[in-house]
């Protein structure tokens, strides 16, 4: 049902109604917090204030929290949030140039504003520079482009790089910052007469939290396509294999043993309820809800191939080796060339180091126009040789 | 009379409780500096008429017909709400009043110039990482983005390493 404007229950119109009142909300808290006031903010650098700390990482819990837990309770479809594309040179970059900014403002763009808003002259000046600075940076785009588009890992969340549970992720990042509040209560001792409501909030935190790790324990842990390989080899009885990819995909090339479904299929075609499930798809999306569907099915041995039919041609059924290979894609290829001959497929050495893709080896794709064209390029191979 | 500021962790709960509904409601977190980005392309558009304007690629996905979401718009009004809900705000507290804050041994210009040159700081940097403490931080932290987690390590990183050097700036 939420998002609301994604799930058409709310118009273009409506939106940009609700903006002006969400950001009242915003601005309000911001002041009430004390984030109005440039010296207050400019505390946080010297450890003296550690207010901006604070507010930032109890929003920060408190919005991963419940959107972690409205999904869960069905409310809303988290997938359909707007994930920011990750850039790491450019954001690290960015952040470094920010940070300096923000030392000597006093105050970020959004609380420049509030500042602005009750009266500080400065709040007024930092919006200002900010207007110069984006006016800067558009005339010089041409120059900055490069480094703009720099290192591209796509719309990727924490739990992705360390293969985690959505749960796991929430609970580590609530402890770290818990950790960090109670440092905080140390670093500036506050006469606090609250402290009784700020041990209630952090135990609150700690069970939505570890919840959130027990909630999502045995979902979707990812599989390998080499240990996917394996299981069908020892051909581990009642282990299904899903592939949730449209049906002319699914006919041109797909992982031996897998059958092509629906989410409509799998909501009532008949699993034996002990059976191991393997899931993948083109579209993230597609494969959490249909984990979800498995899921309120009863089932719980649910896995997912995370980069889907390009990493089964990458590391099981075509491993490329470079020309110039390092001594653990070696050793990833030795393992994969055996498995490639098992499925019919074929391990090529020598490769021109441009035809292997970054992220090839560990199925952690970095460019995926680059990726789908390799991927075509191998089915379309595959179905030459009439395999 | 001044009253005293909420405290801090209720306060941040309020903040993620609005981010938490423009997660719900719209789809996408808070944001600000998109917003300057927006009134940026408008005004550049505006001088040098719309086609030229929407030739950068910098500044197209900020034009209305550009090519990005329309809801590039919906920044500049939630950041207009963002201003009255921080008037108000300090209206009921008793904190409005027209002033300059700065550190005690700084002149009114010389915090005004940190305060611009801040900005235009921030500027850069926040188009450059696509987003700044609130459309970045904040609202691709809590979803654990990992270029919001680069972000807000090397803003804050860069931060404490350069406060030294600031020192006067805040004393």
């Amino acid at each position: 049902m939420m998002p609301l404007t994604e799930t058409g229950w709310l118009g273009a119109s409506g939106a940009l109604l609700a903006a002006p009142l969400i950001g009242f909300a915003f601005g309000w808290f911001l002041e009430r917090g004390g984030l109005g006031s440039a010296p207050k903010l400019a505390g946080q650098f010297y450890l003296t204030d550690l207010t901006v700390f604070k507010v930032m990482f109890s929003a920060l819990l408190t919005a991963m929290l419940g959107a972690f837990w409205l999904d869960r309770l069905g409310l809303l479809q988290l997938e359909l949030v707007f994930l920011p594309d990750t850039y790491v040179l450019p954001q690290a970059l960015g952040g470094i140039v920010f940070g300096a900014g923000f030392l000597v403002a006093g105050l970020c763009p959004g609380t420049s504003c509030v500042a602005a808003a009750a009266g500080r002259r400065d709040g007024l000046g930092v919006m200002a520079g900010m207007l110069i600075g984006v006016w800067i940076f558009n005339m010089a785009f041409e120059w900055i482009a490069p480094t703009y588009s720099a290192t591209p890992l796509g719309a990727v969340r924490l739990t992705d790089l360390a293969g985690t549970t959505p749960g796991v992720g929430i609970a580590a990042v609530t402890a770290v910052a818990l950790a960090g509040f109670i440092a905080a209560s140390y670093v500036v001792r506050s006469v606090s007469r609250s402290g009784r409501l700020h041990v209630a909030l952090a135990v609150a935190a700690a069970l939505l939290a570890g919840g959130a790790a027990i909630a999502d324990r045995g979902a979707e842990p990812y599989i390998s396509a080499p240990d996917l390989a394996e299981r069908i080899i020892r051909d581990a009885d009642g282990q299904r294999i899903f592939d949730l990819r449209p049906r002319r995909a699914f006919e041109q090339f797909h992982i031996p043993g897998a059958s092509q479904v629906t989410l409509e299929d799998l909501a009532r075609i008949p699993i034996a309820p002990q059976s191991s499930v393997v899931l993948y798809a083109d579209a993230r999306r597609l494969v959490a809800d249909a984990a979800r569907v498995l899921r309120t099915r009863g089932h719980r041995d649910i896995r997912v191939l995370r980069e889907g039919i390009f990493e089964w041609l990458a590391r099981v059924h075509e491993p490329r080796l470079g020309v110039d290979a390092t001594q653990t894609e070696l050793a990833e290829f030795e393992r994969a060339a055996a498995l490639s001959r098992f499925f019919g497929g074929v391990p090529l050495s020598g490769v021109p180091r441009d035809d292997v893709p970054q992220g090839y080896w560990n199925g952690n794709p970095r460019n995926e126009a680059l990726l789908a064209a390799a991927t075509g390029q191998s089915v379309a191979a595959i179905r030459r040789r009439g395999c | 009379m001044k009253r005293p500021y909420t405290d801090p962790y209720l306060a941040g709960i309020g903040v993620g409780l609005v981010l938490l509904a423009a997660y719900a409601v719209v789809g996408q977190g808070l944001g600000a500096s998109g917003a300057f980005a927006s009134v940026v392309a408008s005004g550049t558009a505006a001088v040098q008429g719309t086609t030229h304007a929407s030739a950068s690629p910098a500044v197209a996905p900020y034009l209305p017909s550009g090519v990005a979401s329309p809801l590039r718009d919906w920044l500049v009004l939630e950041l207009g709400g963002v201003m009255l809900g921080g008037f108000a705000s300090a209206w009921l507290a008793g904190r409005l009043r027209r002033d300059t804050e700065r550190g005690t041994s700084v002149s009114v210009p010389h915090r005004m110039y940190a305060a611009i040159g801040g900005g235009v700081l921030m500027g850069v940097g926040a188009k450059l990482a696509r987003g700044c403490t609130s459309g970045q931080a904040l609202s691709g932290g809590a979803l654990l983005s990992v270029g919001s987690w680069i972000f807000i390590a090397s803003c804050f990183a860069a931060g404490y390493a350069l406060a030294p050097f600031a020192r006067r700036l805040w004393r």
